[in-house]
C-alpha cells in the first residue's frame, strides 16, 4: 500500500507527498520532517512574499478604473463568482421544473382539443386541467416566502455595509481629511461636494466592492422571474380556459346575428393562447464561471486531439520519408510562428463561410464559435507533436530495423510493432508541449471568436470597466494557471508512463 | 345552506386571489400571435441604450408574446452586425446607420431591415482633462462663472492651432451616429474633420481632426494612454471619464451632448436582416409588440428608470457601476465635477415617438453619408426616398402598435396616426447646432447648404 501510494506520486510528479506518507508510516521522522519543510516551507516563504508584494503594490498602484484589487478583494470576488454559479444551478432546475409543467399542461390541452373534434365528452380532462391549474398556483405562489426570506437578508447584509460606509465618511469628515488641490481648497468631487482623501475614498471604495450577498441577491432575483414565468404560464392557461368556456356557451345559445363572427373570433383567441403553451422553451442561462471552464476545457482537448490526429500521421510520414520532410519543412516553418490572433481571424471565416445561415452550428456546445477557438488552438498547437514525431520516427534505432528485415515484417506490421512504439515517447513530448501551447492560446482565441469560454468571460469582464472586473479578471488568471498546471501534471505522468528512462523533466 | 355561503365564500376568496395572482403580471390583456420561432437569439453592445431589449426580456415582455429570447453582448459592432448577417444571431441592437449602411453598400454588403428605433440622443463628446482646461479659456461663462451650454467646438480651434502634432479624436463606427454627430459639431465651427474618398477609407483626408473608430467601452481607457484626446460615444462611457481619476482630476470633461447638436436625433435602432423579417414576419411583430411596451415602460416614471439602472449594471448587461449609469438615465447629466445639469430629455425610449422608424431619419444618415464622402455619388431626391423606404419599415411598426392597441397596452395618441407619411417636418432653427433647415423631403437641399462637404 504506502510503495504503492509512493510510486503514484512520484509518477505523478507529486513528490512533495512522498514524506508525508513516509512520516505518517513513522519512517524515519526526523529526516522527513526536513523533507517536509524543505519542500512545503520554501514555497509557503516564497507565497508568502508573493502576497505581500501584490497586496503592498495594490495599495500603490491606480488604474483607470481604481486601485488595483487586492489579494483579500480579488478572494472576495471569487466568493461572488462562485455564489452567482449556485444561483446561476438553482435557475436551471426551475427553469426545467417549469418546462415541465408547460409539457403537462400541452398534453392536456391538445387531448382535450382531440376529444371535442372527435365530438366526445371532455369532462374527465376538464377536472385534470383545473386540478392541474391549482396545484401550479399554488405552486408558484411557494416562491413568495422564498423571495421574502433572501430579500431580508440581502437587506440586512446591505444596511451593515452602508452603515460601515456612513461612519467611515464621517469618520474621515471629522477629521478633516479632504482632499486638497495647489491653492489648499478642498477638491470638488462629482456632486460638487469637498471630496474626501484617498486614503479615505479608498477604504470606502474598498467596502463599496464587497459584494454583499451576492448568492441572497441573485436567489431574489432568481425566483421572482421563475414565479414571474408561472403567472405568465398561469394566465396563458386560464385564458384558454376562459375561451373554452365562452365557445361552450356560445355552442349552447341559439344563433342570432352576428354570432359566427362571436365564434371565430374567440376560437382564434383560443387557438393563439394553446399554440402557445405548446412551444418548447430552451433553457436561456446567463452562465457562470463553471461554465466556462467548462467549454475552455473541452475546446482545448477537441483542439489537442484534433491536432494529435493531423500532426502524429503527418509527423510518421516526415519521419520516414526525408524526401516528404525536405518537402513539407518550408511550410512547417512558416506556419509554426503564427500568433493565434491571425488563426483565429482565417478560423472564423472560413468556418462561418462552410456553416453559413441555416446551416450554421447550433448546438449546445458545437457552435461555430467553438469550431473557430477549437481549430485555432489545434493550428497554433500541432507543431511541436509534428516535429516530435517526425524526429522520433527518424531516430529508431537500426538494430530495431535491421530485426525488422531479417523478421521480413511487412510495411504495416513495421510501422506498428517497431517504428510507433520505439518513437512514442518522443510523440508524447510532443503532446505534452501540444497541451500547453493549446492552453494558452485558447484563452486568446476566444477572445476574438467569441466562443463562451474563459477567454470570452475575461473580454467581457475587461468591457465592463470597473474594479470590479479587474478582479473577476484575476480570479480567471489563478483558475487559468491552475487548471494549465494540472493538464500539464496529467500529460508528464502520462509522459512518463511510455517513456523508457526516468529522464523526464517535470 | 350554510354550506352553500361557506363555498360562495371561498370561491370570493379564490376569486380575489386569482385577481392578485395576475394584477402584477405584464401579460393580462397580451394576445399571444403564433409565432413562427419562439427560441430567439438577439445581440447587444454595452451601453445604455440597448435598455428597451433589456427591458423587455427581464420585465416579462417577451414571455408575455411566448418568445424565450436571449441576449448577448457583442465584442464591437462590426462582429455584431457579421453575427446578424450569418445568422448566428436573429437580431441586434444596432447603430441607426447600420442598417443603411449595409444596404447602400457603404460597410458590410447586407439587406438590414428596422422597424423599431430604440431610442433617442443619449452621446456626448468628452474631451481629454487637459484640452478642456485649454478650451475654457474661449468659453463663454454666465454670472456665476460655469460655461454656458451647448459648448461650439468654435472654443477648440484657437487650442488646435497650437496643438503639437496631430490631433486624434475616437468615435463608434464608420456609419455611426457619433461619426455623424462629431464631425457635425466640428465642422459647424469651420474645423475640418476629414473626408472618405475612393483610396481613403479611413476617412483622413484634409483633416484637422483625425477620427478613428474604437470600441466603446474602452475609449475611456484610451483616452488614458492619450491614444486619442477626446471621443463620441453613448452613455455609461462619458460619464465613466468624470468619474475616473487621472492626476488628481477627472479623465475626461462631456463638453456637449449630442441633444445640443441634434434635438431627439434618432440612435439605436433594432435591426433585422430582410430575409429574417420575411422567414419569421409573425415573431418579428411579436418582438415588436414587446419592445414597443418595453420602451413604454423605460419612459413610464422615474422609478422605473430607476429600476432600469439596477437591471443594467449587471455584469453580462452594461455591467458599469450603478452610480455612473444612474446620472444619464435618470435625467442629469454631469460635465465637469460639481456641475451637474437637468437633462430630462437625455435618454428619451418612447416619449416624442421616439420609437417609430421615421423616413426622414433615415434620409438624413444618407446625407451625412454624402456630405463626408462616403458615398461617391449625386443621387436624386427619389433615390434617398426609395433607399429610406427599403431599409426604414414603419409599415411593419404600425402592425405590432395596432395589435397593442387593440390590446389595450397602448392607446392610440401614443404612436403616429394612421396617415403618418413617415417624414417629419422641416426643421426649425433650433433643432440643429448650426441652425441648418433639414427637410427630409429634400435631402440634395440639405447637402448643398454645408459649406464643408466632400464633392
Amino acid at each position: 500500500m504506502k510503495q504503492k501510494l509512493i510510486n503514484f506520486f512520484e509518477a505523478t510528479g507529486l513528490t512533495w507527498f512522498v514524506p508525508i506518507i513516509r512520516l505518517v508510516t513513522g519512517e524515519e521522522p526526523k529526516e522527513q520532517c526536513t523533507e517536509i519543510f524543505k519542500m512545503l516551507g520554501y514555497p509557503a516563504i516564497a507565497l508568502a512574499l508573493f502576497f505581500m508584494t501584490w497586496g503592498y503594490l495594490s495599495t500603490k498602484i491606480k488604474t483607470s478604473v481604481g486601485a488595483l484589487p487586492s489579494p483579500t478583494y480579488v478572494w472576495s470576488q471569487g466568493e461572488a463568482m462562485w455564489a452567482t454559479h449556485n444561483s446561476e444551478t438553482v435557475r436551471k432546475s426551475e427553469a426545467g421544473e417549469l418546462e415541465k409543467v408547460r409539457i403537462k399542461f400541452n398534453t392536456l390541452v391538445t387531448e382535450r382539443r382531440t376529444l371535442e373534434e372527435n365530438g366526445k365528452a371532455t369532462e374527465p380532462v376538464d377536472k385534470k386541467l383545473d386540478k392541474l391549474l391549482s396545484e401550479t398556483k399554488e405552486k408558484a405562489e411557494l416562491y413568495t416566502p422564498l423571495v421574502e426570506k433572501y430579500a431580508t437578508i440581502k437587506e440586512k447584509a446591505e444596511k451593515e455595509k452602508a452603515e460601515e460606509i456612513t461612519a467611515i465618511r464621517e469618520k474621515f469628515t471629522k477629521a478633516g481629511k479632504f482632499d486638497l488641490d495647489d491653492s489648499g481648497k478642498p477638491k470638488i468631487d462629482v456632486d460638487g461636494n469637498p471630496q474626501l482623501a484617498e486614503e479615505a475614498l479608498d477604504e470606502i471604495n474598498y467596502k463599496q466592492n464587497f459584494r454583499v450577498a451576492v448568492y441572497e441577491g441573485n436567489l431574489v432575483r432568481v425566483y421572482k422571474s421563475i414565479q414571474g414565468s408561472y403567472r405568465s404560464l398561469i394566465n396563458k392557461v386560464e385564458k384558454i380556459e376562459k375561451y373554452t368556456q365562452i365557445a361552450r356557451e356560445l355552442a349552447s345559445v341559439s344563433p342570432s346575428t352576428g354570432h359566427d363572427k362571436k365564434v371565430a373570433s374567440n376560437n382564434r383567441k383560443r387557438q393563439a393562447f394553446e399554440k402557445q403553451i405548446a412551444k418548447p422553451n430552451d433553457y436561456q442561462g446567463n452562465g457562470s464561471i463553471v461554465d466556462y471552464i467548462k467549454l475552455s476545457i473541452i475546446t482545448v482537448v477537441f483542439g489537442f486531439f484534433l491536432a494529435a490526429f493531423v500532426a502524429i500521421p503527418l509527423g510518421i510520414v516526415c519521419g520516414l520519408s526525408p524526401a516528404i520532410m525536405t518537402a513539407l519543412n518550408p511550410l512547417i516553418q512558416t506556419f509554426r510562428p503564427v500568433s493565434p490572433l491571425a488563426w483565429v481571424l482565417i478560423t472564423i471565416q472560413v468556418i462561418d463561410g462552410i456553416f453559413v445561415g441555416d446551416n450554421a452550428l447550433q448546438g449546445d456546445i458545437l457552435k461555430n464559435t467553438f469550431l473557430h477557438s477549437g481549430i485555432t488552438v489545434a493550428l497554433c498547437s500541432l507543431w511541436a507533436t509534428l516535429s516530435n514525431t517526425a524526429l522520433g520516427v527518424s531516430s529508431v534505432d537500426q538494430d530495431h530495423l535491421n530485426v525488422a528485415q531479417v523478421l521480413k515484417l511487412n510495411w504495416f506490421d513495421r510501422i506498428f510493432k517497431i517504428i510507433i512504439p520505439s518513437a512514442i515517447p518522443y510523440i508524447f513530448t510532443g503532446l505534452r508541449i501540444t497541451l500547453g501551447v493549446g492552453w494558452m492560446v485558447l484563452i486568446v482565441s476566444e477572445m476574438m471568436a467569441t466562443s463562451r469560454g474563459l477567454g470570452w468571460f475575461i473580454d467581457q469582464e475587461y468591457q465592463n470597466n470597473k474594479v470590479e472586473s479587474l478582479a473577476n479578471i484575476m480570479v480567471c488568471i489563478f483558475i487559468i494557471g491552475i487548471i494549465g498546471a494540472i493538464l500539464d501534471r496529467i500529460m508528464f505522468t502520462l509522459q512518463k508512463l511510455v517513456s523508457f528512462s526516468d529522464e523526464v523533466s517535470a | 345552506m350554510k354550506n352553500a355561503i361557506f363555498s360562495k365564500f371561498l370561491l370570493l376568496i379564490m376569486f380575489l386571489m386569482s385577481v392578485n395572482l395576475t394584477a402584477q403580471s405584464v401579460d393580462e390583456n397580451t394576445i399571444p400571435i403564433d409565432v413562427e420561432k419562439t427560441n430567439l437569439h438577439f445581440g447587444f453592445i454595452k451601453l445604455t441604450d440597448c435598455a428597451s431589449l433589456v427591458i423587455a426580456k427581464e420585465k416579462g415582455f417577451f414571455e408575455a408574446e411566448g418568445l424565450n429570447v436571449k441576449l448577448t453582448a457583442q465584442k464591437n459592432w462590426v462582429i455584431l452586425l457579421d453575427n446578424v448577417i450569418k445568422g448566428q444571431l436573429d437580431g441586434a441592437h444596432m447603430l441607426a446607420g447600420q442598417p443603411i449602411g449595409a444596404t447602400v453598400g457603404v460597410s458590410q454588403k447586407a439587406n438590414i431591415i428596422t422597424a423599431f428605433s430604440m431610442d433617442l440622443n443619449g452621446n456626448g463628446i468628452t474631451m481629454a482633462t487637459d484640452v478642456w482646461e485649454k478650451m475654457k479659456v474661449h468659453v463663454p461663462k454666465d454670472a456665476a462663472g460655469k460655461p454656458i451650454h451647448p459648448i461650439s467646438a468654435k472654443a477648440l480651434k484657437p487650442v488646435l492651432e497650437e496643438w503639437d502634432g496631430p490631433f486624434n479624436m475616437g468615435m463608434v463606427f464608420p456609419v455611426s451616429t457619433h461619426n455623424y454627430e462629431l464631425r457635425y459639431w466640428l465642422a459647424a465651427a469651420g474645423i475640418h474633420p476629414g473626408f472618405y474618398t475612393a483610396s481613403d477609407s479611413k476617412g483622413h483626408t484634409a483633416a484637422e481632426v483625425v477620427i478613428s473608430p474604437n470600441a466603446p467601452p474602452l475609449m475611456p481607457s484610451y483616452l488614458n494612454s492619450r491614444a486619442i484626446l477626446g471621443y463620441c460615444v453613448g452613455e455609461p462611457w462619458n460619464q465613466k471619464a468624470v468619474f475616473a481619476d487621472k492626476d488628481g482630476k477627472q479623465l475626461g470633461v462631456p463638453v456637449i451632448t449630442n441633444y445640443e447638436i441634434w434635438k431627439n436625433n434618432p440612435e439605436k435602432v433594432f435591426g433585422v436582416t430582410e430575409e429574417w423579417a420575411k422567414k419569421y414576419p409573425k415573431t418579428h411583430t411579436a418582438v415588436l409588440k414587446a419592445m414597443i411596451r418595453a420602451g413604454k415602460w423605460l419612459d413610464a416614471s422615474m422609478e422605473n428608470r430607476e429600476e432600469a439602472v439596477q437591471i443594467l449594471s449587471r455584469s453580462h448587461y452594461v455591467g458599469a457601476e450603478a452610480k455612473v449609469l444612474r446620472n444619464s438615465m435618470t435625467g442629469t447629466f454631469v460635465y465637469e465635477r460639481g456641475d451637474r445639469r437637468e437633462m430630462p430629455d437625455f435618454n428619451v425610449f418612447f416619449r416624442y415617438n421616439a420609437t417609430y422608424p421615421y423616413y426622414s431619419d433615415a434620409v438624413w444618415f444618407l446625407t451625412q453619408m454624402r456630405r463626408w464622402g462616403q458615398l461617391q455619388k449625386d443621387q436624386p431626391d427619389d433615390w434617398y426616398d426609395k433607399t429610406a423606404k427599403k431599409i426604414y419599415r414603419p409599415d411593419l411598426y404600425m402592425q405590432a402598435a395596432e395589435l397593442l392597441i387593440e390590446e389595450g397596452n397602448i392607446t392610440e395618441t401614443e404612436v403616429p396616426a394612421k396617415g403618418e407619411t413617415g417624414y417629419k417636418p422641416a426643421t426649425k432653427a433650433d433643432v440643429f447646432i448650426d441652425g441648418k433647415v433639414y427637410d427630409g423631403t429634400k435631402p440634395n437641399d440639405y447637402i448643398q447648404s454645408f459649406k464643408i462637404k466632400s464633392n
